[in-house]
């Protein structure tokens, strides 16, 4: 490698750190053709990655990084970073148990190890990890007051997590909002949150948006969040798939699947998402094998898509499910009968429906069906009232 | 009471007008009568136009029914459900919860609605402690305990929600129960239970209307893998033998319905409960022949056989069984289709199966 090599790499670097987005990975990829080993191009194409949601060739690059230089700071604190994403909790602490040994004083691995501290739930830890990190750059820690402000949240210590509140410049209406929440003010949080909305800019909107789904939610102001649903912005896939999960609970599973249909980016990990939302939605409405094939279509299960995540969503559709079906409901979605008879019968029923009409003996035995389930003349309530659902929501 | 026993009824003559549909004629009465007439046998022939109206969603003349159920100065429980049913239907649970708060009874399905109602207006909290009061209690609706469990798991109590949902399934094993707790138990990382509740569950893919959904949940856990077909489970054929002994008259549709489209996993458990039952049939030929004719369509000619020389042994006498033989004797096992439905009319020996192909087939061969 030569001198102009690593000249025309510093060239290319100091370029992609002026820029953005496409440039900035045009940039970073000149610099990397230049001089392929060189450390800062990786981790700032590490970074680009990332932003772009391309988790796997971002894997794959920190490893390379790490081969070529283990004890690197930067790239550990990014492996653990994705670690945690991973959830994958023991081996982040391993790593960053040797990362903050190495560099006790370094501000990124501290903040690490905090996070790692508190998904473990040890927060005497967390609260350690993120005053030391604090004290390392007093003048420029807001990352590190609003986690330690988070870390007194989750322990209930309402005054420390005030304090910390104030530490942070300029302050934060996310954090405010989330404050009143834990302090039994849902209402003054979503106030926050709207006029916080109105004077927000691009990048912290989508977690405005969020905070104010979920404050809504736990108001069970449905009407606020539905005029909040028709007015998000586009693009914001984050807000799209809460939007979408708010909806599920609600029982609106039509226009939960029409909400996360906007969503963009495909085989991205927020694609699969709402691709599982939409799949169990489809369940709920009572279209299994349609749903079955859209799941099928994100590789039965998404890479990246957490269980938990998938675990909520089957919850919110059981709520929405049996809340919203006065008549009974089947909180999975499968019309369950209690009788083994009775599902057999359920089941024979549509073999009998879907023969032409002039079929009598079809008719007949459908007839027989529906008076052995009690249905009289009607098709399953079940059905009818998700039909009704789905109408009204068209 | 005077008044009351002078009430017309539905069956009266006078309000008999054949230019009017059902329904209308009972809103009709309804309106006729005196205000002050509390007419008890109105009320039945009026919840049942209005179930029927609800179920149906012809929103419009359950509407009109309702306005007619107004003129009952007390309602019962049956009739409070359903004006609470066609209020939510319409997205009002406000009145909804006011019908069911102003009732004179208070069944389980009337709580549950209000409960229902509590959490559509966002009294989520109220709705959880009236659930927690009284969701445990054996008599309380499954649907009630779910709730309770849901709500719990809501609040992050998710083992409360595990005891829960595992308290009922002590008392009835049903999918969506055990759905729910592989569901927890992934989100609890509690691999062993979660792979545990996943077997039972599927179990219950026997049954078609619930497959595409188990598989979907398993499929979406990463648990699908696991497994293959569905196997019909030795309780749930026992239920279903049990249940079969009195409801005979439906096994010719349900065996119809096989013909139609045949679906193997139910097809076992039909077969199992009615091996379990054969003895205990008003005609146990009867059950013989639908073993052979399921038993064909699972296993082949020789099980069929098998079933059919079992029936005869014991019932030497029966026509149908000993033509089933005699037919598939003929039937060229070489080139035998178990999955054509013409062969299975022909084992089926069914009256009411036309005369299909394969029959005329066979009978040509037998000339």
């Amino acid at each position: 490698m030569t001198a102009k090599d690593r000249q025309t790499a510093a060239r290319y670097l100091r370029l992609a750190r002026a820029s953005s987005g496409e440039a900035a990975a045009e940039a970073v990829a000149w610099a990397r053709c230049a001089r392929p080993k060189s450390l800062p191009a990786l981790r700032m194409e590490v970074r680009i990655l990332l932003q772009q949601g391309d988790l796997e060739s971002a894997d794959t690059l920190i490893a390379q990084g790490i081969l070529i230089k283990p004890d690197d700071t930067a790239l550990n604190v990014m492996l653990v970073e994705r670690l945690l994403e991973r959830g994958n909790l023991d081996r982040a602490q391993q790593v960053i148990i040797n990362a903050v040994k190495r560099r006790p004083n370094h501000r990124a691995t501290r903040i690490v190890a905090g996070k790692i501290a508190m998904s473990l739930e040890c927060m005497e830890d967390a609260i350690e990890h993120f005053i030391y990190a604090i004290n390392l750059r007093p003048g420029n820690s807001n990352n590190g007051w609003a986690l330690l402000f988070e870390a007194f949240l989750v322990t209930g210590d309402m005054v420390h997590a005030e304090s910390a509140l104030a530490g942070m410049n300029p302050s934060s209406p996310l954090l405010q909002a989330r404050f009143l929440r834990a302090s039994r003010q849902p209402l003054e949080a979503a106030d926050t949150l709207e006029d916080a909305i109105i004077n927000s800019t691009v990048d912290d909107r989508e977690a405005l948006f969020n905070e104010l789904i979920s404050t809504l939610e736990e108001l069970s102001d449905f009407d606020r969040l539905h005029s909040l649903i028709e007015n998000i912005p586009t693009g914001a896939n984050t807000v799209l798939i809460s939007a979408g999960m708010a909806l599920l609970s609600m029982g609106e599973f039509a226009k939960s699947i029409d909400v996360v249909s906007i969503v963009k980016g495909a085989g991205s990990v927020i694609a699969r998402k709402a691709q599982a939302i939409t799949a169990i939605a489809e369940n709920s409405q009572g279209y299994s094998s349609e749903a079955v094939e859209t799941m099928s279509n994100m590789n039965e299960r998404g890479e990246g898509v957490e269980d938990s995540f998938l675990a909520e969503i089957w919850r919110r559709a059981a709520m929405g499910n049996i809340v919203t079906d006065i008549c009974g409901g089947a909180p999975i979605g499968a019309d369950s009968n209690v009788s083994p008879l009775a599902r057999l019968v359920e089941a024979s029923l549509p073999v009998f429906e879907m023969a032409t009409s002039n079929d009598p003996e079809a008719a007949a035995d459908a007839r027989a069906c529906r008076n052995a389930l009690g249905l009289g003349n009607f098709k399953s309530p079940k059905r009818n009232h998700k039909r009704l659902r789905h109408q009204r929501a068209i | 009471m005077g008044d009351m026993h002078m009430a017309p009824t539905l069956k009266d003559p006078q309000f008999l007008n054949p230019g009017m549909d059902s329904n209308n004629r009972i809103a009709q009465t309804i309106a006729d009568m005196p205000r002050s007439i509390h007419c008890r046998d109105l009320a039945r022939p009026l919840c049942d136009a209005l179930e029927a109206a609800i179920r149906s969603g012809h929103l419009s003349r359950a509407k009109r029914l309702a306005k007619s159920a107004a003129r009952f100065n007390r309602r019962g429980a049956r009739l409070s459900q359903l004006l609470a049913q066609l209020c939510c239907l319409e997205g009002d649970h406000e009145s909804a919860l006011r019908i069911l708060d102003t009732s004179t009874s208070k069944s389980a399905s009337l709580r549950l609605t209000r409960v229902k109602c509590l959490i559509q207006l966002g009294r989520r909290a109220e709705a959880h402690l009236e659930l927690s009061s009284w969701a445990d209690r054996a008599t309380s609706p499954m649907e009630a305990r779910m709730l309770c469990a849901l709500l719990d798991w809501e609040a992050g109590d998710k083992k409360n929600a595990v005891e829960s949902i595992q308290k009922k399934l002590r008392q009835h094993e049903d999918p969506d129960s055990l759905a729910l707790l592989t569901v927890l138990n992934i989100l609890m990382k509690d691999r062993d239970a979660t792979s545990r509740w996943a077997v039972q569950l599927f179990r219950f893919a026997v049954y078609p209307t619930m497959r595409d959904s188990i598989r979907l949940l398993l499929g979406s856990l990463g648990l699908a893998q696991t497994f293959d077909n569905p196997e019909p489970d030795e309780t749930e054929a026992t239920d279903l033998a049990l249940e079969l002994k009195s409801a005979q008259s439906i096994l010719p549709v349900l065996l119809r319905a096989q013909r139609r489209k045949f679906d193997e996993p139910s097809a076992r458990l039909l077969m199992s409960a009615l091996i379990q039952a054969r003895d205990q049939f008003a005609n146990p030929a009867d059950a013989y022949s639908y073993i052979a004719e399921l038993s064909f369509r699972i296993q082949g000619n020789d099980s069929a056989k098998k079933w059919i020389e079992e029936g005869l042994a014991k019932h030497p006498m029966s026509a149908s069984l000993r033509l089933m033989l005699d037919q598939l004797n003929e039937v060229d096992v070489e080139t035998i289709d178990t999955q054509d439905q013409s062969v299975l009319a022909v084992i089926g020996g069914s009256d009411t199966e036309k005369p299909a192909k394969g029959f005329e087939q066979v009978e040509g061969k037998a000339a």
